[in-house]
C-alpha cells in the first residue's frame, strides 16, 4: 500500500487541495492498510484504492461545503514558509483553473480528477465512482462544461 | 467528448501536474500511528500531531427554532481553558513590522481585485486577526471575503505591500446577537469576531451526533465541527468544548459559549486565527428538537446468506423481497428472498450466466424477469420462486447493455441504455421489437404509472438535458413529454411514482397535463426529495421522509450504526448504493456499501417501520 501513497495523494490533492489532501491520505493508507486482507483480487488493489480515496474525499468535501479554508499565496517564490504545497510558482499551476475547479461541488471535482490526474480512460472512472460509464461520462461533461463557463465568465 | 479545438484538456493536465507532490511522510507516519506502529517517524514532522488525534465524530447541527427554555442555567466547567484575546500578535510572531493596519481592523478592498487566488474583489471586506514577518517577508493574515456560493470565507496570508495598495479601513454593521447556529452561519466570520468577539452567546437546538469532551486539539479537522441539520456539509462552523465540559450525544443541546478566544495551543499565526473562528461551547444544558420527525423505529435484518454488495436488484415478490445479481466483486450470481415479517431469509438457486449490473427486472406476480446488465448483454433471466429454478430468456432484438424495465400486465418492457426497446412476452415465449425511446442513449430513469412507462434519459457524452418519454403499451407508442427542468448537477437522480405524480429530483411531473411542477422543500436536505421508495404517503429515505403534498420534509429516527465498522470519521450509518425496497408497510435497507467501499460490503441491512402507515 505504502508504494500507492504517492497516488492516492496526488488523486486526494487533485480533488480536495492539498490543505486536505495529507489526511486524506492518511485516512485512506489507514483505511487500506486494515481491510488489504479483505481485497481478493491483488490485480484490484489500485482500483480499490481508488475507491476509497473518492470516498473518503466526498466525505470530507461535503462536510466541508462551506467550511472555511486557506489559501496561500507566494509572489516569485518569496515564501518560504511554505516550501512544498503547489500554488501559484508551480510550473504548470493554473490559477484561474484552480479557482474555478475549487468553486465545482466535490463530486464534479473528483471525476475530472480522476479522468485528468488520475489519467483514467472513462469506464475506469466509473468504477471508481460505482456508477454506470455513461453517468461518469455526462458528469465528465457537466463539469467541463461548467468549467468553461466559469472560466469564460470570470476576468 | 471534447471538443478537440477545446484547449481545457492540455489546462487540466498541466495543473494537475503541477500539483503533484510526493505523499507527504507526516501522513505516513501518521496512518502507522494510529495503526498502532510505534516505529519512528521517518522525517521531523510538526503538523502531523495535530492530525494523528483521535478522530471525534461529531456533527451538530442547528436551526432557527423554539424559545430558549427558562431554566437554562449552564454550568460553568470548574477549570476554564486558559485562553487569551487573540487579536495581538505575539512578540514572537510578530517582528516590529511597520504596517498601516492592525490586528482587530476590518478593511474594504479598493482595488479592481486583489490576486486571482484571493479573489478579492473592489468592496469585499477582510478583517486582519494579525502581521506576521518571522524570518520572511511580513504578511496580513486575514479573513478574506467569501470564496464563492459555498464557502464562508478564506482564510489569507497577503504580502504587507500588495494589501495595503488595495485596500482601505472600513467600519461594518453589526445585526443582533445570534441565537441560531443558523443566524450565526449567514455571517462572514470576520464578522463574527468583530461584532462578537468574546461576546458571551447562548444557542439552541444543536444537535450533538455523538460526545464531545473536553478542550481538544483546537487545530484538528474535521473535530468539533457544527453542521446544520439535516444537511451535513451544508453548513459548518468551528467549534472547540471547554475543558471540564461535556457534549452529550447523540442528542439536542443548547450551548453557551463564545467566539474569539485562542490559547498557546493554537500555534502559528494560521492557527489563531483557526482558533478564534471557534465557538468555544463552555456551559451545555437539554434541548430538544425543532424537527417534525416521522415516527418510526428501525430494526436490525437478519444477516442475509449470500454476500453482501452494492446496485443489486430488489423488487418486493409474494414471498418477500427478491434480491439478486449486482456488484459483490464475485459470487453476484447468487441470491435470496427476505422475509420482513419473520425477519428470515431464503436463499435462491444460483443463476446460470454472468454477473450483470444495472438490469431491468420485474415481478409479473409469478416470477422475476431480469433483462440486459452490463457488458452488452442483450438476453435474459426469468426466475421462478415456487419452483426455486432459473430458465433463460433469449436475446432481445435490441443492442444489450444497461436495462431498464417494467411489468405491464403482459409484457416485460425493456429499454436499453442504447435507447432501443423490446417486449417480452413470457405466455408466448418470444420478443418484439418496439419503436425506439425518443431519448438519449445512456443511464435512465424509470417508473410504471399503470398505464405507461415513463423513461427519463439522463444521457451519455454531452451535456444534454434530461429527456423524457412515457410508452403506451396499448398503442405501443412513445409520447414525448414536456421539458424536464433539471440541470443534472444535483446528484440523486431518481424517479418516483406517486400514483398520481412522477416525482424526479425536486420536481413532479403531471402526465394528465404534460406539466412539471417545482416542489416544495421546507425543511428538505440537499438532496433530491425523490431519493428513497414511495410509501403511499411519504418519499422514505434512510434520512428523511418528503411529504410532497405538504412540500415538506420530516426527520427519521437515527438508523442504527453498523455493526464492526468503527473506524473514525465515516457515517457508519450508510449503506450506499443499496436498492430500497418497500414491502408490507416497511423500509428495507440491505448491504450496500460501507462508506469505506471495497470488496467485502457485509450482509446486513435495517428495516424502518413508520408508526403510522
Amino acid at each position: 500500500v505504502e508504494r500507492q501513497a504517492s497516488a492516492i495523494h496526488r488523486l486526494a490533492v487533485a480533488i480536495v487541495g492539498p490543505d486536505e489532501a495529507a489526511d486524506v491520505t492518511q485516512d485512506v493508507l489507514v483505511l487500506a492498510w486494515q481491510r488489504l486482507p479483505q481485497l481478493r483480487d491483488p490485480d484490484r488493489e489500485s482500483a480499490w484504492l481508488r475507491r476509497i480515496v473518492v470516498n473518503r474525499c466526498l466525505d470530507r468535501g461535503r462536510a466541508a461545503g462551506r467550511r472555511v479554508r486557506t489559501i496561500r499565496i507566494a509572489l516569485d517564490g518569496d515564501d518560504t514558509r511554505l516550501p512544498s504545497t503547489p500554488g501559484p510558482g508551480t510550473p504548470g499551476f493554473d490559477p484561474a483553473l484552480d479557482a474555478a475547479l475549487r468553486r465545482l461541488p466535490v463530486e464534479q471535482r473528483a471525476v475530472i480528477a480522476l479522468h485528468y490526474a488520475a489519467d483514467l480512460a472513462l469506464p475506469d472512472v466509473a468504477d471508481a465512482l460505482k456508477v454506470p460509464v455513461g453517468t461518469a461520462k455526462s458528469r465528465l461533461n457537466a463539469a467541463l462544461e461548467r468549467l468553461r463557463r466559469d472560466l469564460g465568465a470570470r476576468p | 467528448m471534447t471538443p478537440p479545438d477545446d484547449d481545457l484538456d492540455r489546462r487540466l493536465r498541466d495543473h494537475y501536474r503541477s500539483l503533484s507532490t510526493p505523499a507527504p511522510n507526516d501522513a505516513i507516519d501518521g496512518a502507522r500511528t494510529r495503526l498502532g506502529d510505534r516505529r519512528p517517524p521517518r522525517a521531523p514532522f510538526v503538523l502531523a500531531a495535530a492530525a494523528i488525534g483521535a478522530i471525534a465524530l461529531v456533527a451538530v447541527v442547528a436551526v432557527i427554532g423554539a424559545p430558549p427554555p427558562d431554566d437554562l442555567a449552564p454550568t460553568r466547567p470548574s477549570a476554564a481553558p486558559a485562553a487569551t484575546r487573540a487579536g495581538s500578535p505575539t512578540p514572537a510572531e510578530s517582528a516590529a513590522v511597520a504596517t498601516r493596519y492592525e490586528a482587530g481592523q476590518v478593511l474594504r478592498v479598493t482595488g479592481d481585485a486583489l490576486g486571482d487566488p484571493i479573489e478579492a474583489y473592489r468592496g469585499d471586506y477582510m478583517f486582519v486577526v494579525q502581521v506576521a514577518a518571522d524570518a520572511g517577508p511580513a504578511f496580513y493574515h486575514l479573513q478574506g471575503p467569501p470564496q464563492n456560493g459555498l464557502e464562508d470565507a478564506s482564510r489569507v496570508a497577503v504580502p504587507v505591500d500588495l494589501l495595503e495598495a488595495n485596500v482601505e479601513p472600513a467600519q461594518v454593521d453589526c445585526p443582533a446577537p445570534p441565537t441560531s447556529l443558523s443566524e450565526i452561519e449567514v455571517l462572514e466570520p470576520f464578522r463574527r469576531l468583530v461584532c462578537f468577539d468574546a461576546v458571551a452567546l447562548t444557542l439552541q437546538n444543536v444537535w450533538v451526533e455523538a460526545p464531545v469532551t473536553g478542550h481538544a486539539d483546537l487545530r484538528r479537522e474535521p473535530d468539533g465541527r457544527l453542521a446544520r441539520f439535516p444537511e451535513p456539509g451544508a453548513g459548518t462552523l468551528p467549534f472547540s468544548v471547554a475543558e471540564g465540559v461535556t457534549l452529550p450525544g447523540p442528542g439536542w443541546v443548547t450551548v453557551a459559549g463564545q467566539f474569539g478566544l485562542a490559547d498557546a495551543a493554537c500555534g502559528d499565526p494560521q492557527g489563531v486565527l483557526t482558533c478564534r473562528e471557534r465557538f468555544l461551547v463552555d456551559a451545555v444544558q437539554p434541548g430538544r428538537s425543532p424537527f417534525a420527525t416521522l415516527a418510526g423505529s428501525w430494526t436490525r435484518m437478519a444477516d442475509a446468506p449470500i454476500p453482501g454488495r452494492s446496485s443489486y436488484v430488489a423488487i418486493p415478490t409474494d414471498r418477500g423481497t427478491f434480491i439478486w445479481g449486482g456488484d459483490a466483486g464475485e459470487d453476484a450470481t447468487t441470491g435470496a428472498i427476505y422475509d420482513d415479517v419473520v425477519d428470515r431469509w431464503t436463499p435462491v438457486a444460483r443463476a446460470p450466466g454472468p454477473d450483470r449490473i444495472v438490469v431491468a427486472a420485474a415481478w409479473t406476480g409469478t416470477d422475476v424477469l431480469i433483462w440486459g446488465g452490463n457488458d452488452g448483454l442483450a438476453d435474459g433471466l426469468a426466475y421462478d420462486p415456487a419452483l426455486d429454478r432459473w430458465t433463460a430468456i433469449p436475446d432481445a432484438p435490441i443492442d444489450g447493455g444497461f436495462g431498464y424495465g417494467t411489468w405491464t400486465g403482459t409484457e416485460f418492457v425493456v429499454v436499453s441504455s442504447s435507447a432501443e426497446a423490446a417486449a417480452w412476452d413470457p405466455r408466448a415465449s418470444a420478443w418484439r421489437r418496439l419503436p425506439d425511446p425518443p431519448v438519449p442513449p445512456g443511464h435512465m430513469e424509470t417508473a410504471w404509472t399503470g398505464g405507461e412507462f415513463i423513461v427519463l434519459g439522463i444521457g451519455q457524452g454531452g451535456n444534454e438535458r434530461v429527456v423524457g418519454a412515457a410508452f403506451d403499451p396499448s398503442s405501443s407508442t412513445w409520447r414525448p413529454m414536456a421539458e424536464v427542468p433539471y440541470d443534472g448537477l444535483i446528484l440523486g437522480d431518481r424517479a418516483l411514482w406517486t400514483g398520481d405524480e412522477l416525482l424526479f429530483v425536486g420536481h413532479a411531473y403531471d402526465p394528465a397535463t404534460d406539466s412539471w411542477r417545482i416542489l416544495k422543500r421546507e425543511g428538505c436536505g440537499f438532496g433530491a426529495v425523490s431519493d428513497g421508495v414511495w410509501s403511499g404517503r411519504w418519499v422514505i429515505g434512510q434520512v428523511q421522509a418528503y411529504d410532497p403534498q405538504a412540500g415538506r420534509c420530516l426527520t427519521l429516527p437515527e438508523a442504527p450504526v453498523r455493526p464492526g465498522f468503527d473506524d473514525a470519521g465515516f457515517d457508519l450509518r450508510t449503506h450506499e448504493f443499496h436498492t430500497p425496497v418497500w414491502a408490507d408497510g416497511r423500509l428495507v435497507v440491505w448491504s450496500g456499501g460501507t462508506g469505506l467501499d471495497g470488496p467485502g460490503s457485509p450482509p446486513d441491512g435495517v428495516v424502518f417501520t413508520p408508526a403510522e402507515p
